[in-house]
């Protein structure tokens, strides 16, 4: 058709976006849901930033996300915490460890589910059972000082 | 400062006809971030209402479904309040959430085993079970339907940058974060898909992928 050619681009784009509105347009429980995490930011722990996750470790992501367990690190300060999603037929569980090494109290939260709590030993290792299905957990470290420590909340 | 301080004037003109109650000017944008920063709730909810559409656009495009996009803009927000105060380019705010969209919309593909492969450059086959089709989209008039039959047709990467490009304009910093592509390719990579959309269009017939 001779008018498909004389489109503008901005013509065809603005169609375009007509057409791809389901693709572009949030439903409204979604954006009401983005409005109430403001309610979050009074955390009255430090944060620790998610800073590695072997999911978006780029290299052969094809061939390593099946075989190898899920691997992340989040960082507070010096306080590094690492862990590992450990998935057995008996369930899946978080396997960490606290680095530099210390004894601390944690507890994993998962949604509105009572939290899990585990310690870590003077070397800093811990382990907390996780929900059986997919879902966002924070981790929250209590120190020996009384000092408190919560992840970034992270879909594992 | 009420929130409508925050909604423009003008839209550029492309929008014309488009109620969308989520524009915000750039340079109200860092102001809006600060103001959130300190707990002004109206700023935070401007925030959401001008982004979302990105985000949810951004998870989209990797082919997610309703849920898990949703679970993508959760998670961007999410990051966001974790990060308010610490944002140091709060002029860069909508970036910074394009990577982080981009970023959750990997974590879910790929914990759902359903990599992308690099460099995939793969014809549009059919859409996930749980994503939108063309017969959810109102699609009445018949050029609707062309058009999204040419769309469906063009590579991945060019319908992935045409997706954001209608809900953001220029200069594209969100889409070179959600894309990691240089700003600078954005738009002549967009004239290019432009130019093929419109080459797909014009061609007698256009096969319906629909059809197979």
């Amino acid at each position: 058709m001779a008018g498909d050619a004389d489109r503008t681009d901005d013509a065809l784009l603005r169609e375009l976006a007509g057409v791809l509105r389901p693709w572009t347009e949030p439903p409204a429980e979604v954006l009401a849901a983005a409005r109430g995490l403001f309610a979050l930011r009074d955390l009255d722990a430090e944060l620790a930033a998610l800073t590695y996750d072997s999911l978006l470790d780029d290299e052969p992501a094809t061939v390593r996300a099946a075989a190898q367990p899920r691997i992340l690190t989040f960082t507070a300060g010096e306080l590094t915490i690492e862990v590992e999603v450990d998935a057995t037929p008996a369930g899946r569980r978080l396997i960490g460890q606290l680095v530099p090494p210390q004894p601390a109290g944690l507890e994993l939260r998962a949604g509105e589910a009572e939290p899990v709590r585990a310690d870590a030993d003077e070397l800093g290792r811990f382990v907390l059972a996780l929900p059986p299905t997919r879902g966002r957990v924070r981790l929250r470290v209590r120190r020996a000082d009384g000092a408190e420590v919560e992840t970034a909340a992270t879909v594992v | 400062m009420s929130v409508t301080s925050c909604v423009p004037l003008s839209r550029p003109k492309i929008w014309s006809g488009r109620t969308w109650a989520g524009w915000v000017e750039q340079s109200e944008v860092a102001d809006a971030v600060r103001r959130a920063a300190r707990g002004e709730r109206p700023a935070w909810d401007t925030l959401v209402t001008a982004f979302s559409q990105l985000i949810w656009a951004i998870a989209t495009s990797y082919r997610l479904g309703p849920a898990d996009a949703g679970e993508v803009v959760q998670g961007t927000w999410l990051r966001a309040v974790e990060n308010l105060d610490r944002i140091r380019e709060p002029e860069r705010f909508g970036g910074w959430l394009a990577t982080t969209a981009r970023h959750e919309a990997l974590r879910l593909l790929r914990l759902r085993g359903r990599e992308l492969v690099t460099g995939d450059d793969g014809r549009f086959e059919r859409p996930e079970p749980d994503s939108p089709t063309p017969e959810d989209v109102l699609l009445d008039r018949d050029r609707d339907r062309r058009l999204w039959a040419a769309f469906a047709q063009l590579d991945e990467r060019c319908r992935r940058l045409l997706q954001l490009v209608v809900v953001v304009r220029p200069p594209y910093a969100e889409v070179a974060a959600a894309l990691d592509m240089p700003i600078g390719s954005i738009g002549p990579t967009r004239a290019r898909c432009l130019d093929k959309l419109r080459r797909l269009l014009v061609a007698d017939e256009v096969p319906d992928p629909a059809r197979g």
